[in-house]
Protein backbone atom coordinates (compact mmCIF):
# COMPACT_ATOMS: atom_id res chain seq x y z
CA UNK A 1 0.00 0.00 0.00
CA UNK A 2 0.76 3.45 -0.76
CA UNK A 3 2.50 5.62 1.72
CA UNK A 4 -0.45 8.34 1.23
CA UNK A 5 -2.80 5.39 2.16
CA UNK A 6 -0.96 5.45 5.62
CA UNK A 7 -0.66 8.86 5.94
CA UNK A 8 -4.25 9.32 5.75
CA UNK A 9 -4.93 6.63 8.14
CA UNK A 10 -2.59 8.03 10.46
CA UNK A 11 -3.88 11.31 10.28
CA UNK A 12 -7.44 9.82 10.99
CA UNK A 13 -6.18 8.17 13.65
CA UNK A 14 -4.89 11.21 15.20
CA UNK A 15 -7.84 13.44 14.69
CA UNK A 16 -10.01 10.44 16.04
CA UNK A 17 -8.09 10.66 19.26
CA UNK A 18 -7.94 14.53 19.50
CA UNK A 19 -11.65 14.60 19.09
CA UNK A 20 -12.51 11.62 21.51
CA UNK A 21 -10.60 13.40 23.87
CA UNK A 22 -12.07 16.94 23.30
CA UNK A 23 -15.21 15.05 23.81
CA UNK A 24 -14.38 12.78 27.12
CA UNK A 25 -12.17 14.73 29.13
CA UNK A 26 -13.30 15.72 32.83
CA UNK A 27 -14.78 19.76 32.32
CA UNK A 28 -17.17 21.05 35.58
CA UNK A 29 -19.81 21.35 32.79
CA UNK A 30 -19.52 17.53 31.24
CA UNK A 31 -19.85 16.30 35.57
CA UNK A 32 -22.94 18.77 35.60
CA UNK A 33 -24.38 17.20 32.43
CA UNK A 34 -23.46 14.02 33.66
CA UNK A 35 -25.03 14.53 37.11
CA UNK A 36 -28.17 16.15 35.31
CA UNK A 37 -28.21 13.13 33.18
CA UNK A 38 -28.16 10.39 35.81
CA UNK A 39 -31.36 12.43 37.24
CA UNK A 40 -33.02 11.71 34.78
CA UNK A 41 -32.08 8.00 34.62
CA UNK A 42 -33.32 7.66 38.08
CA UNK A 43 -36.63 9.79 37.65
CA UNK A 44 -37.24 7.03 34.56
CA UNK A 45 -38.44 3.49 35.35
CA UNK A 46 -40.39 0.48 33.99
CA UNK A 47 -43.51 -0.97 34.20
CA UNK A 48 -43.46 -3.91 36.82
CA UNK A 49 -40.21 -2.50 38.45
CA UNK A 50 -39.20 -4.52 41.92
CA UNK A 51 -39.74 -2.71 44.96
CA UNK A 52 -36.54 -2.32 46.32
CA UNK A 53 -35.10 -1.00 43.01
CA UNK A 54 -37.85 1.78 43.08
CA UNK A 55 -36.72 2.71 46.56
CA UNK A 56 -33.20 2.66 45.76
CA UNK A 57 -34.36 5.08 42.63
CA UNK A 58 -36.09 7.28 44.91
CA UNK A 59 -33.77 7.81 47.27
CA UNK A 60 -31.27 8.73 44.46
CA UNK A 61 -33.17 10.92 43.18
CA UNK A 62 -33.96 12.79 45.78
CA UNK A 63 -30.24 13.32 46.98
CA UNK A 64 -29.16 14.72 43.94
CA UNK A 65 -31.21 18.10 45.08
CA UNK A 66 -29.70 20.17 48.26
CA UNK A 67 -31.58 19.73 51.84
CA UNK A 68 -33.03 23.04 51.25
CA UNK A 69 -33.71 22.52 47.41
CA UNK A 70 -36.69 24.01 45.99
CA UNK A 71 -38.47 23.13 42.97
CA UNK A 72 -41.59 25.58 41.24
CA UNK A 73 -43.14 23.35 38.71
CA UNK A 74 -45.71 24.84 35.71
CA UNK A 75 -46.74 23.30 32.59
CA UNK A 76 -49.00 23.02 30.26
CA UNK A 77 -52.07 20.29 31.71
CA UNK A 78 -50.65 20.36 35.72
CA UNK A 79 -51.58 22.42 38.13
CA UNK A 80 -48.59 24.81 39.52
CA UNK A 81 -46.53 23.42 41.83
CA UNK A 82 -43.95 24.06 44.74
CA UNK A 83 -41.69 21.77 46.44
CA UNK A 84 -39.66 22.57 49.55
CA UNK A 85 -37.32 20.42 50.60
CA UNK A 86 -35.66 17.23 50.44
CA UNK A 87 -38.39 15.50 51.74
CA UNK A 88 -41.11 16.85 49.70
CA UNK A 89 -39.38 15.66 46.87
CA UNK A 90 -38.87 12.50 47.70
CA UNK A 91 -42.35 11.92 48.23
CA UNK A 92 -43.13 13.27 45.20
CA UNK A 93 -40.56 10.79 43.60
CA UNK A 94 -41.87 7.97 45.52
CA UNK A 95 -45.75 9.05 44.27
CA UNK A 96 -44.36 9.33 40.82
CA UNK A 97 -42.83 5.62 41.17
CA UNK A 98 -46.32 4.22 41.26
CA UNK A 99 -47.68 5.14 38.27
CA UNK A 100 -48.43 1.96 36.00
CA UNK A 101 -47.42 2.44 32.95
CA UNK A 102 -43.86 3.65 33.63
CA UNK A 103 -42.08 6.28 32.95
CA UNK A 104 -39.29 7.50 30.15
CA UNK A 105 -37.59 11.17 30.92
CA UNK A 106 -34.92 12.38 28.22
CA UNK A 107 -33.09 15.63 28.78
CA UNK A 108 -31.88 17.49 25.43
CA UNK A 109 -29.39 20.21 24.63
CA UNK A 110 -28.10 21.62 28.11
CA UNK A 111 -26.59 24.97 28.35
CA UNK A 112 -24.21 25.52 31.76
CA UNK A 113 -23.11 28.67 32.99
CA UNK A 114 -20.73 27.84 35.52
CA UNK A 115 -20.17 30.41 38.54
CA UNK A 116 -17.40 32.93 38.86
CA UNK A 117 -15.67 30.30 41.39
CA UNK A 118 -16.90 27.01 39.89
CA UNK A 119 -18.94 26.20 42.43
CA UNK A 120 -22.14 27.40 41.21
CA UNK A 121 -23.43 26.36 38.02
CA UNK A 122 -26.93 27.46 35.88
CA UNK A 123 -28.44 24.91 33.11
CA UNK A 124 -31.00 25.34 31.05
CA UNK A 125 -32.29 22.31 29.56
CA UNK A 126 -35.26 21.05 27.25
CA UNK A 127 -36.69 17.88 28.91
CA UNK A 128 -39.48 15.44 27.90
CA UNK A 129 -41.34 13.18 30.00
CA UNK A 130 -43.40 10.69 28.68
CA UNK A 131 -46.03 7.56 30.97
CA UNK A 132 -46.69 4.23 28.51
CA UNK A 133 -47.86 6.27 25.53
CA UNK A 134 -49.13 8.86 27.23
CA UNK A 135 -46.58 12.50 26.53
CA UNK A 136 -46.69 14.01 30.36
CA UNK A 137 -45.01 17.04 28.69
CA UNK A 138 -42.92 17.33 25.51
CA UNK A 139 -40.35 20.49 25.00
CA UNK A 140 -40.78 22.00 28.50
CA UNK A 141 -37.69 24.17 29.04
CA UNK A 142 -36.24 23.89 33.35
CA UNK A 143 -33.31 26.06 34.47
CA UNK A 144 -31.26 24.25 37.10
CA UNK A 145 -29.54 25.96 39.89
CA UNK A 146 -26.79 23.87 40.95
CA UNK A 147 -23.73 24.40 44.00
CA UNK A 148 -20.65 22.30 44.79
CA UNK A 149 -20.68 20.79 47.78
CA UNK A 150 -17.80 18.62 49.22
CA UNK A 151 -16.66 18.02 45.63
CA UNK A 152 -20.96 16.67 44.34
CA UNK A 153 -22.89 18.65 42.41
CA UNK A 154 -26.52 19.17 44.09
CA UNK A 155 -29.22 20.98 42.70
CA UNK A 156 -30.34 23.94 44.78
CA UNK A 157 -33.16 25.32 42.45
CA UNK A 158 -35.45 23.71 39.79
CA UNK A 159 -37.56 25.63 37.60
CA UNK A 160 -39.85 25.63 34.85
CA UNK A 161 -39.34 28.07 31.93
CA UNK A 162 -41.73 28.80 29.84
CA UNK A 163 -40.49 29.38 25.68
CA UNK A 164 -43.53 31.31 24.99
CA UNK A 165 -44.53 34.48 27.04
CA UNK A 166 -47.97 34.87 28.13
CA UNK B 1 18.69 2.95 -26.61
CA UNK B 2 16.34 2.63 -23.74
CA UNK B 3 16.25 4.77 -21.30
CA UNK B 4 16.82 4.57 -17.85
CA UNK B 5 13.95 6.93 -15.78
CA UNK B 6 11.21 5.46 -14.79
CA UNK B 7 7.78 4.84 -16.31
CA UNK B 8 5.01 6.63 -14.80
CA UNK B 9 2.93 4.25 -15.56
CA UNK B 10 5.07 1.30 -13.73
CA UNK B 11 3.82 3.09 -10.06
CA UNK B 12 3.07 -0.07 -7.83
CA UNK B 13 -0.55 -0.98 -8.25
CA UNK B 14 -3.47 0.05 -5.54
CA UNK B 15 -4.39 -2.53 -3.43
CA UNK B 16 -8.52 -3.83 -3.71
CA UNK B 17 -8.58 -2.58 0.20
CA UNK B 18 -7.02 0.79 -0.47
CA UNK B 19 -8.96 1.13 -3.56
CA UNK B 20 -11.97 0.38 -1.40
CA UNK B 21 -10.97 2.60 1.34
CA UNK B 22 -9.90 5.75 -0.12
CA UNK B 23 -10.04 4.88 -3.94
CA UNK B 24 -6.87 5.34 -6.12
CA UNK B 25 -6.69 8.99 -5.32
CA UNK B 26 -5.98 9.55 -1.53
CA UNK B 27 -6.13 12.97 -1.94
CA UNK B 28 -8.76 13.41 -4.51
CA UNK B 29 -11.02 11.21 -2.02
CA UNK B 30 -10.21 13.24 1.02
CA UNK B 31 -11.38 16.70 -0.70
CA UNK B 32 -14.62 14.63 -2.16
CA UNK B 33 -15.20 13.71 1.30
CA UNK B 34 -14.64 17.22 2.56
CA UNK B 35 -16.54 18.96 0.41
CA UNK B 36 -19.61 16.46 0.66
CA UNK B 37 -19.35 16.58 4.48
CA UNK B 38 -18.74 20.18 4.37
CA UNK B 39 -22.26 20.19 1.91
CA UNK B 40 -24.07 18.01 4.17
CA UNK B 41 -23.21 19.44 7.13
CA UNK B 42 -24.16 23.28 5.39
CA UNK B 43 -27.46 22.02 4.22
CA UNK B 44 -28.93 20.79 7.61
CA UNK B 45 -27.67 23.84 9.53
CA UNK B 46 -28.06 26.53 7.39
CA UNK B 47 -30.68 26.15 4.82
CA UNK B 48 -33.24 22.91 6.19
CA UNK B 49 -33.61 20.92 9.12
CA UNK B 50 -36.36 17.90 8.87
CA UNK B 51 -38.27 17.72 11.79
CA UNK B 52 -41.00 15.20 12.86
CA UNK B 53 -44.47 16.99 13.41
CA UNK B 54 -45.53 15.55 17.22
CA UNK B 55 -49.01 16.54 18.67
CA UNK B 56 -52.28 18.03 17.52
CA UNK B 57 -51.56 21.88 18.12
CA UNK B 58 -50.79 22.56 14.48
CA UNK B 59 -53.58 20.66 13.35
CA UNK B 60 -55.54 20.93 9.99
CA UNK B 61 -51.99 22.06 8.34
CA UNK B 62 -49.67 19.71 9.88
CA UNK B 63 -50.84 15.99 11.67
CA UNK B 64 -49.35 14.75 14.42
CA UNK B 65 -46.57 12.08 12.79
CA UNK B 66 -45.86 14.29 9.76
CA UNK B 67 -42.73 14.59 8.90
CA UNK B 68 -41.75 17.70 7.05
CA UNK B 69 -38.59 20.40 6.96
CA UNK B 70 -37.91 23.97 7.94
CA UNK B 71 -36.29 26.14 6.02
CA UNK B 72 -33.47 28.33 7.32
CA UNK B 73 -32.41 29.87 4.65
CA UNK B 74 -35.87 31.21 3.81
CA UNK B 75 -35.95 33.33 7.28
CA UNK B 76 -32.35 34.15 6.53
CA UNK B 77 -33.84 35.68 3.21
CA UNK B 78 -37.09 37.26 4.10
CA UNK B 79 -38.05 38.66 7.66
CA UNK B 80 -41.20 36.79 9.32
CA UNK B 81 -44.24 37.85 8.35
CA UNK B 82 -48.14 37.11 9.75
CA UNK B 83 -49.43 33.71 8.75
CA UNK B 84 -45.98 31.73 8.13
CA UNK B 85 -45.61 28.55 10.30
CA UNK B 86 -42.78 29.15 12.35
CA UNK B 87 -40.11 26.82 13.78
CA UNK B 88 -39.63 27.75 17.71
CA UNK B 89 -36.58 26.57 19.57
CA UNK B 90 -36.09 25.86 22.88
CA UNK B 91 -32.85 25.63 24.60
CA UNK B 92 -31.54 23.73 20.84
CA UNK B 93 -32.62 22.52 17.99
CA UNK B 94 -33.93 18.98 19.58
CA UNK B 95 -36.88 19.91 20.51
CA UNK B 96 -38.85 22.80 18.38
CA UNK B 97 -42.63 24.41 18.74
CA UNK B 98 -44.42 24.76 15.61
CA UNK B 99 -46.56 27.72 15.34
CA UNK B 100 -48.33 30.55 12.88
CA UNK B 101 -47.09 34.09 13.49
CA UNK B 102 -50.25 35.98 14.40
CA UNK B 103 -49.20 39.07 15.63
CA UNK B 104 -46.01 41.40 14.73
CA UNK B 105 -43.60 43.60 16.29
CA UNK B 106 -45.02 46.59 17.73
CA UNK B 107 -48.97 45.75 17.31
CA UNK B 108 -51.88 45.62 20.10
CA UNK B 109 -53.31 42.64 19.90
CA UNK B 110 -56.43 40.39 22.00
CA UNK B 111 -58.28 37.39 21.42
CA UNK B 112 -62.14 37.86 22.43
CA UNK B 113 -64.19 34.81 22.31
CA UNK B 114 -61.85 32.67 20.31
CA UNK B 115 -61.84 36.32 17.45
CA UNK B 116 -58.19 37.89 17.31
CA UNK B 117 -58.06 41.36 17.03
CA UNK B 118 -55.22 42.95 15.77
CA UNK B 119 -54.42 46.97 16.33
CA UNK B 120 -58.74 46.59 16.99
CA UNK B 121 -59.67 45.07 13.70
CA UNK B 122 -60.38 41.51 13.57
CA UNK B 123 -57.88 39.07 11.99
CA UNK B 124 -59.28 36.83 8.98
CA UNK B 125 -57.91 33.08 9.38
CA UNK B 126 -58.79 31.31 7.05
CA UNK B 127 -56.89 27.75 8.07
CA UNK B 128 -58.75 28.08 10.99
CA UNK B 129 -61.66 24.41 11.06
CA UNK B 130 -62.74 25.42 14.66
CA UNK B 131 -62.20 28.36 16.96
CA UNK B 132 -62.61 27.61 20.88
CA UNK B 133 -64.07 30.61 23.04
CA UNK B 134 -60.52 31.82 23.63
CA UNK B 135 -60.18 34.90 26.10
CA UNK B 136 -56.56 36.19 25.84
CA UNK B 137 -54.80 38.10 27.87
CA UNK B 138 -56.61 37.96 31.07
CA UNK B 139 -56.90 40.79 31.99
CA UNK B 140 -59.06 42.08 28.60
CA UNK B 141 -56.36 44.57 27.67
CA UNK B 142 -54.72 44.84 24.49
CA UNK B 143 -51.23 43.08 24.82
CA UNK B 144 -48.62 45.36 23.06
CA UNK B 145 -45.78 42.92 21.09
CA UNK B 146 -42.46 44.17 21.89
CA UNK B 147 -40.27 45.05 19.15
CA UNK B 148 -38.36 41.32 18.43
CA UNK B 149 -41.33 39.55 19.99
CA UNK B 150 -43.99 37.53 17.50
CA UNK B 151 -47.34 36.71 19.04
CA UNK B 152 -47.63 32.74 17.49
CA UNK B 153 -50.20 30.20 18.06
CA UNK B 154 -51.40 26.70 16.79
CA UNK B 155 -53.79 26.41 14.33
CA UNK B 156 -56.16 24.14 16.47
CA UNK B 157 -58.24 26.58 18.01
CA UNK B 158 -60.58 23.82 18.74
CA UNK B 159 -58.24 23.25 21.78
CA UNK B 160 -59.48 24.35 25.39
CA UNK B 161 -56.95 27.35 25.64
CA UNK B 162 -55.11 25.74 29.14
CA UNK B 163 -54.28 23.08 27.01
CA UNK B 164 -52.84 24.76 23.84
CA UNK B 165 -49.08 26.55 24.11
CA UNK B 166 -49.24 29.80 22.61
CA UNK B 167 -47.42 33.69 23.16
CA UNK B 168 -45.21 35.53 22.55
CA UNK B 169 -41.53 34.68 20.93
CA UNK B 170 -38.69 36.30 20.75
CA UNK B 171 -37.26 37.03 17.14
CA UNK B 172 -33.36 34.80 18.60
CA UNK B 173 -36.10 31.72 19.07
CA UNK B 174 -37.23 31.79 15.29
CA UNK B 175 -35.39 28.62 13.51
CA UNK B 176 -36.61 29.03 10.23
CA UNK B 177 -40.19 28.48 8.08
CA UNK B 178 -41.82 24.95 7.81
CA UNK B 179 -42.35 23.83 4.70
CA UNK B 180 -45.90 22.12 3.92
Amino acid sequence: MSRGFFRIIGSLMVLGIVGLWVLVRPTESRRITRTLEALAKEASFRPGEGQLRRLARVESFANAFTEDAVIHFETLGIPPAQLSGRDEIRSLAGAIQILQGGMDVQLFDPVVTLGPAEDTARVYLTASASSGKQEAFTAQEFEFRLVRRDGTWRIRELNTVKTLRR
Amino acid sequence: MASDSPNPNDRPKASWLQIFLIGRNPKVTAIRLLVTAGLVVGYFRWMALPIQVTGISMEPTYHDGQRTSVSRLSLRLHPPVRGDVMAIRTTGFHNLLLKRIIALPGERVHIRRGQVFINGEPLDEPYLIKKAPWNWPRDLEDELIGPDEFLVIGDNRGMPQDRHEFGIAKRERLVGRANR
